[in-house]
């Protein structure tokens, strides 16, 4: 029953078993939950946002297309419902694209005591978790659910090439703060 | 020789790029030692965030999901059964009340005896309503359709207060 692709779990709830939707949820939630958290920076926010995303999701499954992959399509709603959550809690969208500089304030985070000492797997993921909600969605997209650059532009709804930019600018970041650190480590 | 930026090595790392820069970037990072701690750094950071796993969401979350998805399906049910049986009440008594009238206007008027046997058969059909709806049995379904209306009521405001409490929740 696991097995069943997308496509026929969405078949047979739209024809009626309900109880299908539940392979779809058990195999999307942690990773959507990761990219709510990683943007909205809440894990209670993300849960209660998750959750909506999904009744949503199944409300509309009628509407689905299957002109896309239920995964680009279901993406799509969760960053809407983001990019919504933090309209409504006033927090700060970007609807430019960042620059370096204003990613700059996550390096500034780190002090070299904690750069040098913590283990450097813990640092990117305290880094990725800070990062701004769109630079945090293409991240999360690429690497956990392995989207290709034109799914997570269809999600996104922004240009492949800005999914491009914003991926590889989070990738130069995280690198500057791996050569900070070797640097520190050998000055230390 | 064209300049290798930190773009064309992300490219090269997503494999994103034509045969010949291919090469060239491979020769680049091959010849160039900068170039080649450049490139490892990038592959490190790629490396990493292949690693980040995903957060794990509590085990009930999928049950909680699937209760208020039912809930909501059995309630749509609920209210779809409600308005069905409105509906046929509303369609009987419109239909009585209709029969009621015209058996009247049909015993006031002066009909010949060429039409007796369909002044017979409606009669007979009247009858039957009239018997449903006569002066005694008004009241009682004056009282039904005050009933209904005011269980329809209540419906609808429990309706309203849980469209407003999904809504802010």
């Amino acid at each position: 029953m696991k097995n069943l692709t997308d496509v026929e779990i969405i078949e047979s709830v739209i024809k009626g078993n309900t109880a299908d939707y539940s392979i779809l949820i058990d195999r999307y939630k942690n990773k959507a939950f990761t990219m709510l958290k990683r943007m909205l920076k809440n894990e209670f926010d993300a849960e209660e946002v998750l959750q909506d995303c999904f009744l949503k999701a199944f409300y509309s499954l009628k509407n689905f297309k299957f002109e896309s992959k239920f995964s680009t399509w279901f993406y799509r709603i969760v960053y809407n419902s983001a990019l919504t959550k933090l309209a409504n809690t006033k927090r700060k969208i970007e609807n430019e694209m960042s620059s370096i500089d204003d990613m700059h304030f996550l390096e500034s985070n780190y002090n070299a005591d904690q750069l040098v000492k913590e283990d450097l797997s813990v640092v990117v993921k305290k880094i990725v978790n800070e990062l701004p909600p769109k630079n945090a969605a293409v991240i999360t997209m690429f690497y956990l659910e392995e989207m290709s650059g034109e799914e997570i532009s269809e999600a996104m709804q922004i240009s492949v090439a800005n999914v491009k930019v914003i991926l590889h600018r989070s990738r130069n970041l995280l690198k500057e703060i791996i050569e900070k650190r070797n640097l520190l480590q050998e000055v230390l | 020789m064209k300049n290798i930026d930190d773009e064309m090595l992300n490219n090269f790392i997503d494999n994103q790029l034509s045969d010949k820069e291919l090469d060239f970037i491979k020769s680049a990072i091959a010849n160039s030692p900068v170039i080649k701690k450049r490139y490892e750094m990038l592959l490190k950071v790629d490396n990493h965030l292949k690693q980040c796993g995903d957060d794990n969401l509590p085990a009930d979350f999928t049950i909680l999901i699937m209760n208020k998805i039912n809930r909501r399906l059995k309630r749509e049910k609920q209210q779809k059964s409600f308005l069905v049986i409105v509906l046929s009440l509303f369609i009987l008594i419109t239909v009585g009340l209709v029969s009621f009238i015209l058996f009247e206007m049909i015993n006031s008027a002066q009909i010949e005896k060429s039409s007796d046997i369909i002044m017979n058969y409606s009669h007979n059909i009247s009858q039957l309503f009239s018997n449903l709806i006569g002066k005694k049995n008004l009241s009682i379904i004056g009282s039904v359709l005050s009933l209904i209306m005011l269980v329809s009521g209540y419906y609808l405001f429990e309706l309203q207060k849980r469209t407003r409490k999904n809504l802010f929740h």
